[in-house]
């Protein structure tokens, strides 16, 4: 929910419906395990935790080496270089919309749609 | 597609008395068990629908419609009005035009009166889905920055009248409908939804957006409101001081404009035939309709350039090929040159602007029908009608779209 912008929403779920499912989880363990439920729960969220770092950490550094390697794989043909059109007193360059390439595969529409209903969302 | 998030109760699609093996059985809300997707561009002049079943990819309905409501003057005699009908709509009312109190929902691309709008729009209903039985799911095209308000007057007005909505951008949906679907993926084809850059020149508004792959954000969207419309107003203010007197309406001030519009260096002398008092008389208008039209290239001009200085430099060359003119006013000659040789003389690399061509009218309704086949089950936005939900326990949705009550 965060990766598309619902940003205010999954601060909801994370703090009612999660925090909720969390002390129930840990109320049903305390009839099992009395005395170390929260422990373990604590436990189990904290490997969780750490393992979703570690890819997002992996993520980071591997996305830039895989990209470098697809644009030294293609055709020098396709590095157009580009004349920088005249500049235009109120513009400011594009700042986060990566405008993908014209190979990329075509997003579908439904996509497109998330990616207005996201915005609608952040905007309230 | 199947029915079974559609259990909401509807009275409407109940019969008025219900037939006799009925009167036993509890009065259940008839389950509506057709799906009717419909793409609708809502135009401040001129509004195009097209409509189809879910699950075909068959256009049952295309029509452009004028965007006016005629309601019939009282004290017309029998027979004059066909069916003596009291309320006309699009061509049948400007036809009736001496006969009725003719009113325009939208202003500037928004609703203006939302009684006449929700009559338009029931007639919208009618045609594309003459039984009134199906489930209608409309994607309704709006300017581009339209602001919440404008969002909302629509979803009340749709209430009751359409069952799901979904609000796009114009200038988008233009994108869409504009891209030819067969040819995404081959070589030489710059897909448009990829890369591009679309002019909406409609009636009340002029819409710029830049569309590159991903939703345009707010900022790749510029809506001017200097359009058709206020080419006429120019037209007609040059023209009073011209020829006090002359006695042309606003809508004979769009004809001529339709008939003779151009941009760039004066057309001089442009004759034009006018009938005043019942007589003919040639006035030369090449002057009053190239400044009309030429301010709406001021307008514009600023605009395309801000939009293209959002481009990133390894996307900029492409989408100067693909800069896309379409509405109404794309119709007028030479915006296409006047834009382009504007661009060169600015330096940038080898613009290309193109005029969308003769589907201009329906591309955003063509772009509309396509989302509505694409949007997924919890993209639409179920409009509850209170009148209707009243008269029994609404029916839970069971789907996690969103709810709009009015
Ligand atoms: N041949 C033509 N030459 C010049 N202008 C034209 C021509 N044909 C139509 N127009 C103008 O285009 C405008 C209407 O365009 P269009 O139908 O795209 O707009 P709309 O959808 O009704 O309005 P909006 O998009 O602002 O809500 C009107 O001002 C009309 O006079």
């Amino acid at each position: 929910m965060r990766a598309r912008g619902l940003i205010a929403e999954a601060e909801r779920l994370h703090s009612h419906e999660f925090a909720a499912a969390l002390a129930a989880a840990e109320s049903e363990m305390e009839e099992i395990l009395p005395g170390h439920a929260s422990e373990e729960v604590r436990t189990l969220l904290d490997a969780e935790e750490t393992r979703v770092n570690e890819a997002l950490l992996l993520a980071e550094i591997l996305v830039p080496l895989i990209a470098e390697k697809i644009n030294l794989a293609r055709p020098s043909t396709e590095q157009v270089s580009v004349r920088a059109p005249a500049p235009h007193p109120r513009a400011s360059a594009r700042p986060a919309a990566v405008p993908r390439h014209r190979d990329d595969p075509a997003p579908s529409i439904a996509d497109l749609i998330d990616g207005m209903l996201g915005q609608e969302n952040s905007a309230h | 597609m199947t029915t079974a998030t559609l259990d909401k109760p509807t009275l409407s699609a109940q019969p008025a008395s219900p037939p006799p093996s009925d009167i036993s059985a509890p009065r259940q809300p008839a389950a509506k068990t057709k799906i009717v997707l419909v793409g609708f561009d809502f135009g401040t002049n001129k509004s195009c629908l097209l409509a189809g079943s879910a699950g075909s990819t068959d256009i049952a309905v295309s029509k452009v419609i004028p965007t006016v409501v005629g309601y019939v003057k009282d004290g017309i005699v029998d027979g004059i009005i066909a069916g003596n009908a009291r309320v006309l709509f699009g061509e049948d009312a400007l036809r009736a035009r001496l006969h009725v109190k003719m009113v325009a929902p939208l202003r500037e691309g928004i609703i203006a009166d939302p009684d006449v709008a929700r009559d338009f729009l029931k007639q919208v209903r009618a045609l594309a889905d003459p039984s009134g039985t199906a489930e209608i799911r409309a994607v309704i095209g709006m300017p581009a920055n339209a602001g919440e308000t404008a969002r909302d007057d629509v979803r009340r007005c749709a209430q009751g009248i359409f069952d799901r909505v979904l609000m796009i951008p114009e200038p988008f949906l233009a994108a869409l409908g504009y891209r030819e679907d067969s040819r995404v993926g081959q070589p030489n084809y710059v897909d448009p939804v990829t890369n591009s850059l679309f002019i909406d020149i409609g009636g009340g508004t002029s819409d710029l957006c830049l569309v590159q792959g991903v939703f345009p954000s707010r900022d790749d969207q510029v809506s001017i409101p200097f359009a058709g419309d206020a080419i006429d107003q120019l037209m007609q203010e040059e023209l009073d001081r011209t020829y006090p007197n002359n006695g042309l309406t606003r809508l004979r001030v769009r004809e001529i404009k339709e008939t003779h519009a151009y941009v760039g260096p004066s057309r001089k002398p442009l004759d034009v035939k006018v009938i005043l008092s019942g007589k003919a008389h040639q006035l030369e208008l090449g002057d009053v309709i190239g400044r009309a039209c030429n301010t709406l290239v001021d307008k514009i001009y600023p605009a395309l350039t801000t939009l293209i200085a959002r481009a990133s430099s390894d996307s900029v060359v492409t989408l100067l090929q693909n800069i896309v003119v379409t509405g109404g006013g794309s119709q007028i000659r030479g915006l296409d040159t006047v834009l382009q040789q504007r661009l060169i003389a600015d330096g940038y690399e080898a613009p290309k602007v193109k005029l969308a061509g003769h589907d201009f009218q329906r591309y955003v309704a063509i772009g509309a029908l396509k989302a509505s086949r694409a949007a997924r089950e919890n993209q639409w936005q179920v409009l509850l009608d209170c009148r209707k939900v009243s008269a029994g326990p609404p029916g839970p949705p069971s789907s996690p779209a969103q709810l709009a009550a009015g």
